[in-house]
């Protein structure tokens, strides 16, 4: 038989985390978009996807391609979603361009200067000839097994084409997705140590709080579950400013320098001088120095704190996703106990 | 007013040039550290910022103008925003430049690509967009080359020839003669740089390049009171900044029209200002402009234009004796280099200031339309293309 203290001990811990692995994901999301991160990686997979030959860079043209360029509104900026089926529609615009023939001709009597292309007879059969006229490649090679492919259709050739690379990039960034969330991890966990050690997020002590807080963890535990019903997926959760305001004023956790100093410190005149500063960031930073590297046991209380923010990073690395499964789990297990 | 013509711009972006294209000009640490932050759209945007911030300083200013359009999203972008400082009506040289061999590493988005970016310009605006297509000895055989450039003028838009031999090779070399024959032919005007200064070829100095090959002997004409490039080449192999400018030198396109003279050949920047100053000073004989201004008088097909050294005023009265000059007047031509020259002065500015300087002088002609309507049309005028319509 499983403790119910235990349940909601673990319900409000896996909460905290999850929280925490929210805020940092923002942040880094935040940074990502600042710096087109995502942008840039999608284009670097792209690359490796399609490859070059011959002098043909697929990505380069891909990019240029006024329907992909005009997804990226801000200045020097690239886009950091490609919808599959638009990325189908681009690339077999590009393939079918590659094969048809153009001209500028100027008019001998106003010197004017046309803009001819090959009129196009038959979408598939230009595509044809676009798939002809390509260098070799691993890229070329798909588009004839696709094209091979479409020929055997008995209708809609060209759509049959169209969906095909539709699959070819749905797979593809199946994997381009995975990658990028285990490249994540790295950043993940330094942010979740620089969070831990900026607000004092100490795994230890946090544990430690919430199972003794009988009333702190019941009312994190409410929280957790009106969360747990509101969402079903973590991609409906729309995190921000607010958001994260709303829950550290509800939750009311012990995390940050000032309360474990104010409870901690025990020189009266050490508490006297951190009272007097204590919106000073160097005074608190001076206090964080005494309380760490003072006392007898300086040494193991400066162990288990690193270790403390070491495990904080360590589970806000698994990401949110992990722990909003875990929490939904966990929940679904007290129903179960409590109905027992 | 009629129509101008600026026969000299480039819209190519930071995609289109090589990694290590920077470091030519602002030295291997500066590019180490500023071309990964280019390269990052927030990262130019901020340098760009950071560069406005400095108010009282006009060079600072100029640089984060140059950044802003260098590091603009597209070819089309940039011509868009040249195209801002002209009349509708205007034509526009736009000089393509092939970057992939001059040994500074791979560009991201290659020449392949910047050709058909400019594909693309040419569609926006037929009529006024009048590129150049870039041609590199070391991108195919002889047989290639000519079948590209004629493949592109006659029927890509294109409507002259670039090279760049400061890139990395001597314009004498045998893998140009067929299109210069063909070029020569057909009337198709070509465009070279020529100033001892710009992008140089960054790679190993190669034994191929200290003794050359050629397809042409000595310029026997050439003045022996003028300097020479004498082959093998023994200074400068470990400069090769310096060394560079023996593949631009004006001799060894003195062989080439020995044998070419009726060649269609625009000596881009008429050799830059200090060649000019030094023209005047005692060194004239060592000096491009010097050089230049004598193929001009021997060879009727021959042409300069005015590109960046337009950018100092004090040269202007030399330019000014130049386009009045009754044997070669006719031969100079209009252009800004657009957008090289927004770290000195904007192009409205540029554009302005000389044509100003023109008309205020006191001659029968209409000088500045000489310089930006009829010498570009007379050399713009080929086979594929007739300016004059």
């Amino acid at each position: 038989m499983i403790d119910l203290h235990i349940i909601e001990f673990a319900i409000a811990l896996i909460f905290i985390v999850l929280l925490l692995s929210l805020f940092v994901s923002w942040l880094i999301d935040w940074y990502a978009s600042r710096t087109n991160r995502k942008g840039r990686f999608l284009k670097r997979m792209l690359t490796i996807m399609l490859g070059e030959s011959n002098g043909l860079n697929w990505t380069a043209r891909l990019y240029r391609h006024p329907l992909i360029e005009s997804l990226s509104i801000k200045y020097n900026r690239i886009t950091s979603y490609i919808a599959p089926r638009l990325f189908a529609e681009v690339l077999t615009d590009l393939i079918i361009e590659e094969g048809k023939a153009y001209s500028f001709t100027q008019d001998k009597k106003t010197g004017k200067i046309k803009y001819h292309e090959k009129e196009s007879t038959d979408m598939f059969s230009d595509l044809k000839t676009g798939i002809d006229s390509l260098p070799e490649s691993d890229a070329t090679r798909n588009f004839k097994l696709y094209f091979e492919i479409a020929k055997e259709a008995t209708e809609e050739k060209t759509e049959s084409f169209i969906s095909s690379i539709e699959s070819w990039y749905n797979e593809y960034m199946l994997r381009v997705n995975h990658t990028y969330k285990r490249l994540l991890r790295k950043p993940l966990l330094i942010t979740g140590l620089v969070i831990a050690i900026l607000f004092n997020i100490d795994f230890i002590k946090l544990s430690s709080e919430l199972w003794t807080n009988t009333h702190l963890q019941k009312s994190i535990v409410t929280l957790a579950e009106e969360f747990d019903n509101k969402y079903s997926n973590i991609e409906e959760v729309e995190v921000s400013k607010e958001f994260f305001k709303e829950y550290k004023e509800s939750i009311g956790l012990p995390i940050g320098w000032n309360a474990e100093l104010k409870k901690e410190l025990k020189n009266p005149k050490l508490i006297k001088e951190f009272e007097e500063n204590s919106g000073n960031f160097f005074s608190v930073i001076k206090q964080v120095f005494i309380y760490l590297f003072s006392g007898t046991n300086w040494v193991w209380t400066l162990l288990l704190k690193l270790l403390g923010f070491f495990i904080t990073a360590l589970v806000v690395s698994f990401g949110a996703p992990f722990w909003f499964q875990a929490l939904h789990k966990i929940i679904n297990i007290k129903k179960t106990v409590g109905v027992k | 007013m009629n129509k101008i013509y600026n026969c000299h711009t480039h819209v190519f972006n930071i995609e289109n040039a090589p990694e290590k294209f920077l470091s030519g000009f602002v030295g291997k640490f500066v590019s180490w550290f500023a071309w990964p932050i280019l390269n990052i759209g927030i990262g130019a945007y901020m340098m760009i910022k950071l560069l406005k911030l400095f108010k009282n300083r006009p060079i600072l200013q100029k640089y984060a103008s140059f950044l802003k359009v260098g590091t603009m999203k597209s070819q089309l972008n940039i011509f868009k925003d040249l195209k801002s400082f002209y009349n509708p009506d205007d034509h526009i040289v736009i000089l393509s430049l092939n970057m992939d061999y001059m040994g500074a590493g791979k560009a991201k988005h290659n020449y392949k690509q910047q050709i058909h970016e400019i594909k693309r310009i040419k569609a926006h605006y037929p009529d006024t967009c009048l590129p150049f297509y870039s041609i590199d000895p070391r991108a195919g055989s002889p047989g290639e080359l000519l079948s590209e450039a004629r493949q592109h003028l006659k029927k890509k838009g294109f409507v002259g020839i670039k090279i760049y031999p400061a890139l990395g090779y001597y314009p004498f070399d045998p893998g140009l003669e067929e299109v210069y024959k063909w070029a020569s032919d057909k009337k198709v005007p070509i465009m070279t740089h020529c100033t001892k200064v710009g992008s140089y070829y960054l790679g190993d100095i190669t034994a191929e390049m200290i003794n050359p090959n050629s397809f042409v002997g000595q310029a026997l004409n050439w003045p022996n009171k003028f300097d020479k490039v004498s082959f093998p080449i023994t200074e400068n192999l470990k400069k090769k900044k310096e060394f560079c400018d023996n593949f631009s030198h004006l001799y060894n396109y003195a062989r080439v029209l020995e044998k070419y003279p009726d060649l269609k050949i625009c000596f881009a920047h008429a050799g830059d200002d200090v060649g000019i100053k030094e023209a005047k000073s005692g060194n004239s004989n060592n000096s491009w402009f010097t050089h230049i201004k004598y193929l001009m008088q021997t060879y009727q097909n021959v042409y300069t234009d005015i590109s960046y050294t337009l950018v100092n005023k004090k040269i202007h009265k030399d330019l000014y004796e130049l386009l009045i000059d009754k044997d070669i007047g006719h031969k100079v031509l209009f252009g800004t280099d657009y957008f090289m020259t927004l770290r000195d002065k904007s192009e409205a500015k540029l554009k302005s200031e000389f044509m100003t300087f023109l008309i205020q002088q006191d001659t029968k002609i209409d000088l500045w339309d000489k310089l930006a309507n009829k010498n570009p049309k007379q050399y713009l005028t080929s086979n594929f293309y007739n300016a004059n319509l």
